[in-house]
């Protein structure tokens, strides 16, 4: 009764996401918010408690219909812990965890079970949203900003396929330095092709260079800077395929390895392995080795993975629009954003 | 009113046609229960892909055309919708239904005379799985219509390595010219021909050609607006194919022309229109060549050996199964085999049954110790009884009433019998091989060679007219050639133009060069035997050889022709014509002088000759000669015309 | 011309060593020409001749021939030398079209008169022709440098030089100035040189097995190590065989000269790979150890042998006895890793499927080469089960392999093994999962050179290869010449540090890494 129709907005997603409609992850962050709002503005809550039902039941949806999906489920996470704020803040009840003081001094009436209805909840978490959102669209330029900081003259960087965040970084850095970049093409699915000709385009001195030649490029690189598709809870990568390799060629030759990122990018889950289904997709054979092959194809085995995972001690540091922070830092950062209680869902 | 208006406001809906039924008899005895397009493939009904494929596309239309099994069909699409699948957001299905019609082409005119279509639209065959970007192809097609108005449709293909699996039988052979237009079209199948008849007129009219042999049929075409009257007006256009026959040998009647596209790289098309068809499509569903189309996860498990089973189905350990695909709640038993087989829903397998290359419809229960093995479909509902073995046949639960022929196997299984003239391979009927419906690997690979070798063969008979030359010919050859020859000598003809005349009575009479050899040089000898023998008889024997020594020359050139040509000898001088006695050895020494007959293969025939005749006798001296004189040089130029 | 052309099917050679052909052909010659065919079908001489006369390289004349001639040669010699002719004469009705002044004209007749000069000079020499030998790309290598060399003609009669001295070299350069990499400079040099090289492409000196090698080498149809040492090899012993003797120089040394020319060009066409260096070197140490005192012939025999012998000991023999240490480290149930396409893997995986043992193989591949699809398609045939995937896939798959195994183009004397570009890559991201990794080399391929990175001495790859997919689909970086700063790079090796690499297997034991100067010092004091 409730499902049907209830669930009709995060299918759209679903779909929208599977056909490729929205395809980075900023659009799906901000997609998601907006569907939020949506849900948020004109589905019939009374308390707290209802609200962040309804929000999980769409979490789960989209876990159980895109496993490897990780931005929507954030942003629905951080959307839950906002909820959960501005009730604690609106029933003027402390939450948990406040102070070892509180711990001990609280009693069975002040745990919060979000269940009162406030009249102001409605407003201030809409309030709230919209400061997430500011903070979402700015969170790219916030990033680029800093990248002075990091790209000195003369460097030669290291990026791998076409991360947009990764793109605006190089570009505002190249705005007052002077530095090359090495683009390896990420083959299957040659990204790294389209960014080393936008660089180019910027007066950036770029070199493209195949998967293969990374080792061999590694040892004349100051720092290797990319993008990530998740960041998982123990600091891990959930990176495009070929990222393990680069991180490790840097390992070997103590090249810092930078990896920029968003906050809806970090997500609370760990990954057990790499090919789990829950955590890798094997696109089409073909990028591999076309149809034309012939007779061989009935005989061969083809992957085209499209993940990759890097163990957190390749990291060397996560820049995300409040700065920089160092992997194993990580779980705090998750505390801060999502509520413990929606850690697993 | 004010939704009309909107209506026509609004901008052209994308629109698709798919047919829902093959109508043919590919898929009997499943296809009598559960319609093509529910027909399961990786446990998810066929029509689902297809559906999800075309919200991919773009489409936002589609009518889906049943004939039979349409309440099914009409079911199952408002299940979907009610379950809000993917392809229900974006997309609305219309349900044609039409009990009468018996064909594609049928089809397509009702859709015409409804008149639902408007402009551009897909047409989809049944059973299509895909992942092809139709928005831009229909694009493409649009600009092409701008360049050529009477463009009728675009054929998507799609490239394919010979050998693959999946294109034995969707084999097209196509030319093209430069700007993709399509000038022949052959849809190979499954014939192994080695022989392609172009027109002449397609070389002749373009000057550029793309002859392609590496495509199979994807089954998706864009059309324009011009196809479906096309159908209307043309009744016996009842496939794509007569189509496509159709508009490429009345081009100004008929004022369409088709154009090809070809689908590369990890662009997929293809439909599950055989058995065959149906096995390929589903291995390459399942190791992702159709992405994003793919296994539902939820819903199926993936285990090693490339099998997937649905939910609820459960395998004890004793039990080996590969490459196979089993459907929901099916239940195996112990010490069951499974290998390249297609086990649907429902079904109950009990133990030490033997399943391969096979295909076991839902509900279905087969007791122990069956075996059923190359290629045998067993339909719905059907039980087996303990111990049936079952290769390559087709089984049904019920008894078939509409005349065909059975084997009563059960209370509930009955075998059908295949009628001889199946699939009309004339050429693979000779060879007494039908290919099996599912691709069997070992026997499939020798079967293709042994299919290369008698086809070879076979295409030969077929074409030929060239049966082995009928004696009357040869005699007919025979008294012809002396006839011309007779008629050169007296008229003091060329002989060149002997020759020629001699070569086109043998293309008539369709001779073989030996024959041809033989009859020439025993022509010759005839008919200087039928000069008057007397003191003349040498010279003119000789006047005679020497006025035919082109036409020997040009027939006599190498070792089989001078075994020939002493054969002719053997025969003349054995007939029984009296000649004299040197005869033999006259023509023997001027042949040999002449260098039309090579020392070494005199003496080889000699040797071979059967020694109790006369003509022995008479070959006898020269024979000798021919092995004392080591030098050319020697000097018994011994005229026998003294004689 | 056309009846001339006809006579010379079956001519034979006069006793001044011209045909009848040639000598009509230099009487013609002498006269103006007044032939009205148009010089459209630009042939390999011609093109050799222009370049030669243009960039003044001295010929040297040589009497004897390397090569027979072929009549199809001498008859197109003739038809080369009217349709220069004719190109001088076109060029020279351009400059008048042009209205250039007097200097260029000057320039131009230089020119033709040079052209003239060495028209005759090789009319005297017989010279090799590969014309009818070379395969079908070496034309099309041929045209394209024509191309780029009428470019320059043209540019040169627009330029109001005087000197007829080209500088094709300038232009060239300032094109490519702009898309080269700092990092690897210095082997860009190479590249700009051999676009020159190719042009002056055909010495008349050489023997036509090494121009074909040669044209084979650069585009790329001979791959690996071993086989460009085969081929090599071969080509040496038909450049033996067809050697005559010099009447003024002894035979080996003879050979000697004649081998370090054709050397030469070899390497214009493509740097040395290091067995061919040590195979070379090899041979003509043995060259100097030959006897003075025998024959010719039968020096050709023992040089002919002392080459088999070496095929036979250090290449096939080699191959087997590490195929044979391997094959017990192969177990049933293996899952064996293998990168791009080496003879040697290929020898040792066959064979141990054919000894019957269990194992499935996981071919990883490289761009833009690609040349782990050949592997996998050999490895198919024979009937083992493979994987086929890219190197970005490594990580993905290598939980699930047992062993690594990896064929080397060199091992250096620091331990550090040369290969193709990715092998490092593999045997990093093996160690990372702790999986075995083993490099299988015959000791003739260990070099004395020490490298620790892959930039001081590697080899350029064709830069347009990368930028289209594997089905040839052009990709974003298309237009990369029109834009800057925007270069695809494309090595061809790399080197692999000894630590990533578990053991080396070769013919005489299975050794670390480190152990390759003890094998050079022996094999070193095995010769001497």
């Amino acid at each position: 009764m409730l499902d049907q129709e209830n669930l009709s907005d995060v299918s759209n997603l679903v779909s929208d996401i599977k056909h490729k409609k929205i395809y980075n992850s900023f659009d799906v962050a901000l997609k998601t918010e907006d569907l939020l709002e949506k849900l948020i503005l004109q589905r019939q809550w009374k308390s707290a408690r209802e609200l962040m039902k309804l929000v999980k039941s769409r979490i789960k949806f989209i876990r159980d219909d895109l496993p490897t999906e990780a931005t929507a489920t954030n942003v629905m996470r951080h959307i839950l812990k906002i909820i959960r704020e501005e009730y604690e803040s609106a029933s003027k009840k402390k939450g948990e965890g406040q102070s070892l003081h509180q711990l001990v001094t609280s009693n069975s009436s002040d745990i919060l079970d979000y269940s009162e209805s406030l009249s102001s909840l409605r407003s201030s978490i809409l309030d709230h949203l919209g400061e997430y959102k500011v903070e979402i669209e700015s969170s790219c330029d916030n990033i680029a900003a800093q990248a002075s900081e990091h790209i000195h003259m003369d460097e030669m960087i290291m990026t791998v396929g076409k991360s947009h965040t990764v793109e605006k970084f190089l570009k505002c850095a190249a705005k007052d330095r002077n530095f090359k970049v090495v683009v390896v093409e990420g083959a299957p699915f040659y990204y790294g092709h389209s960014l080393a000709a936008s660089l180019a385009k910027s007066n950036i001195q770029t070199t493209v260079i195949p998967d293969s030649a990374v080792f061999a490029m590694m040892s004349r690189v100051n720092k290797v800077i990319i993008g990530t598709h998740t960041v998982l809870a123990n600091g891990g990568l959930r990176a495009s395929s070929g990222i393990h390799a680069v991180a490790l060629a840097a390992k070997q030759f103590s090249v810092p390895v930078v990896v920029l990122s968003h906050m809806y990018k970090f997500t609370p889950l760990y990954v057990v392995s790499n090919n789990h289904e829950a955590f890798n997709i094997c696109a089409s054979p073909a990028d591999v080795i076309p149809q034309s092959a012939g007779k061989i194809l009935n005989d061969i085995e083809v992957y085209n993975p499209i993940f990759d995972y890097v163990p957190p001690e390749l990291v060397t540091l996560f820049i995300s629009h409040q700065g920089g922070n160092a992997p194993s830092y990580v779980y705090r950062l998750l505390s801060e954003l999502y509520h413990q209680d929606d850690y697993d869902m | 009113m004010s939704n009309k208006s909107e209506i026509i406001r609004k901008e052209k809906v994308v629109q698709s046609i798919v047919i829902a039924d093959t109508f043919t008899d590919e898929f009997v005895p499943i296809s009598d229960n559960i319609p093509h397009a529910l027909l399961p493939i990786l446990n998810k009904p066929l029509v689902d892909y297809t559906l999800e494929f075309l919200s991919l596309g773009g489409i936002e239309e589609v009518f889906l055309f049943c004939s039979v099994h349409s309440d099914e069909i009409k079911q199952h699409v408002d299940k979907c919708i009610k379950n809000g699948d993917g392809w229900t957001l974006t997309m609305k299905v219309n349900v044609t239904v039409s009990e009468s019609c018996q064909s594609f082409g049928d089809c397509l005119r009702d859709l015409d005379a409804r008149g639902l279509l408007r402009g551009e639209f897909v047409l989809l065959e049944p059973g299509v799985l895909s992942n092809v970007p139709l928005l831009s192809l229909l694009e493409k097609h649009s600009e092409i219509v701008k360049a050529d108005k009477y463009a009728a449709m675009t054929l998507i293909l799609q490239e394919s390595g010979i050998g693959h699996r999946g294109r034995g039988l969707e084999d097209i052979l196509l030319a093209t010219d430069s700007l993709n237009r399509v000038l022949f079209y052959k849809n190979l199948g499954s014939r192994k021909t080695k022989k392609i008849e172009f027109p002449m007129d397609i070389f002749l009219e373009n000057s550029s050609i793309s002859i392609l042999h590496n495509l199979k049929d994807s089954h998706i075409s864009i059309c324009s607006s011009s196809v479906l009257p096309l159908f209307s007006d043309n009744f016996d256009f009842q496939t794509k194919d007569d189509l496509i026959r159709g508009l490429l040998m009345n081009e100004e009647i008929l004022e369409g022309t088709i154009y090809a596209h070809v689908l590369q790289g990890s662009l997929f098309g293809g439909a599950v229109s055989s058995w065959r068809m149906y096995q390929s499509l589903s291995q390459e569903l399942m190791k992702k060549w159709i992405h994003p189309l793919t296994v539902t996860r939820n819903k199926n498990r993936v285990l090693k050996n490339n099998v997937v089973i649905g939910a609820g189905t459960t395998i004890p350990n004793s039990a080996k199964i590969s490459r196979s695909i089993l459907g929901a709640s099916v239940s195996i038993g112990h010490n069951v085999t499974v290998e390249d087989s297609f086990i649907f829903s429902d079904t109950k397998i009990q133990d030490d049954v033997v399943i391969t290359h096979s295909v076991i419809a839902s509900n279905c229960t087969i007791k122990s110790d069956s075996k059923i093995s190359l290629g045998s479909i067993i339909g719905t509902n059907t039980v087996l009884e303990n111990g049936t073995v079952i290769e390559n046949a087709l089984v049904q639960s019920k008894q078939p009433d509409n005349g065909d022929e059975y084997v009563k196997l059960g209370n509930k299984a009955f075998e059908l019998k295949v009628s001889s003239d199946d699939d009309g391979d004339s050429v693979l009927s000779t060879t007494s091989k039908k290919p099996y419906r599912l691709h069997i690997t070992d026997i499939e690979s020798d079967d293709e060679e042994d299919d290369d070798s008698d086809g070879f063969s076979d295409s030969e008979e077929e074409l030929s007219y060239t049966q082995s030359p009928v004696p009357d010919d040869t005699k007919l050859f025979f008294s012809e050639v002396i006839d011309s020859l007779t008629r050169g000598f007296d008229d003091n003809l060329l002989c060149d133009n002997l020759i020629l005349e001699i070569n086109s009575s043998r293309y008539a009479y369709n001779v073989t060069v030996k024959e041809v050899n033989f009859n020439v040089v025993k022509a010759i000898l005839s008919m200087s035997l039928r000069e008057p023998i007397g003191v003349q008889y040498f010279s003119h024997l000789s006047r005679l050889l020497s006025y035919f020594s082109p036409v020997l020359k040009n027939y006599i050139r190498n070792e089989a022709a001078m075994l020939d040509c002493l054969q002719a000898l053997e025969d003349v001088a054995t007939s029984g014509e009296s000649f004299k006695e040197k005869w033999v050895i006259a023509i023997l020494q001027h042949m040999y002088n002449k260098d039309y007959l090579a020392e070494d293969i005199i003496l080889e025939w000699y040797r071979n000759l059967d020694t109790d005749g006369k003509f022995v006798e008479h070959v006898k001296p020269f024979a000798d000669w021919l092995q004392e004189a080591e030098e050319a040089s020697s000097d018994d130029e011994d005229d026998d015309d003294s004689d | 011309m056309e009846k001339a052309k006809k006579e010379n099917k079956n001519e034979k050679v006069g006793p001044d060593g011209l045909t009848k052909k040639e000598r009509r052909a230099l009487k013609l010659s002498a006269r103006p020409p007044q032939d009205n065919r148009s010089a459209t079908e630009p042939t390999q001489n011609s093109l050799e001749k222009t370049q030669v006369n243009k960039l003044g390289n001295t010929i040297t004349e040589i009497q004897n021939t390397i090569a027979a001639i072929s009549m199809d040669s001498s008859k197109s010699l003739s038809e080369k030398e009217q349709r220069r002719l004719e190109w001088a004469k076109k060029l020279e009705e351009q400059n008048k079209e042009k209205g250039v002044d007097k200097n260029v004209s000057k320039a131009e007749l230089k020119a033709k008169r040079r052209e003239m000069q060495e028209a005759q000079r090789q009319l005297k020499t017989e010279h090799s022709k590969p014309v009818t030998k070379t395969p079908s790309t070496e034309k099309k290598d041929v045209e394209k440098k024509l191309e780029t060399i009428q470019k320059h003609d043209t540019k040169k009669v627009d330029m109001k030089k005087e000197e007829t001295k080209i500088s094709p070299k300038k232009d060239i350069k300032k094109i490519i100035q702009p898309h080269k990499v700092q990092l690897v400079q210095h082997l860009y040099n190479e590249e700009i040189l051999k676009l020159e090289a190719n042009a002056v492409i055909v010495h008349q000196d050489i023997h036509p097995a090494f121009i074909k090698l040669g044209v084979q080498y650069g585009n790329k149809v001979v791959l690996g190590s071993n086989a460009r040492c085969l081929a090599l090899l071969a080509a040496l012993k038909s450049l033996i065989n067809d050697l005559k003797s010099h009447p003024k120089q002894e035979f080996c040394r003879y050979l000697e000269t004649v081998l370090q020319v054709s050397a030469n060009y070899l390497y214009t066409c493509r740097p040395f790979a290091v067995s061919m260096t040590n195979a070379l070197r090899y041979f003509k140490l043995q060259l100097t150890q030959i006897d003075t005192n025998l024959k010719d012939s039968e020096k050709k025999a023992k040089l002919q042998d002392i080459i088999d012998t070496y095929i036979d000991d250090d290449i096939n023999k080699a191959g087997d006895a590490i195929s044979m240490k391997v094959r017990e480290k192969i177990s049933n149930g293996d899952v064996i890793l293998t990168y791009g396409c080496s003879s040697l893997i290929r020898k040792i995986l066959l064979e141990a499927h054919n000894d019957g043992k269990k194992f499935q193989v996981i071919v990883v591949d490289g761009r833009p080469l690609l040349e782990g699809k050949e592997l996998l398609r050999r490895l198919v045939v024979a009937g083992i089960k493979c994987t086929y995937v890219l190197i970005n896939a490594l990580s993905y798959v290598m939980n699930s392999v047992t062993k690594v195994v990896l064929g080397a183009h060199a091992l250096l004397t620091n331990g550090y093994v040369m290969s193709r570009i990715g092998t490092a890559q593999v045997a990093l991201v093996a160690r990372e999962y702790n999986k075995p990794v083993l490099v299988c080399c015959e000791t003739y391929k260990f070099s004395e050179r020490v490298q620790t990175d892959s930039f001081v001495y590697n080899e350029l790859g064709n830069p347009d290869a990368l930028s289209v997919t594997h089905i040839n689909i052009p990709t974003a970086l298309k237009k990369w010449k029109d834009v800057a700063k925007l270069t695809p790079l494309s090595l061809l090796y790399d080197v692999t540090p000894p630590d990533l690499v578990t053991a080396v297997v070769t013919e005489i034991a299975i050794l670390p890494c480190t152990s390759v100067p003890v094998v050079l010092r022996i094999n070193a004091s095995d010769t001497t």
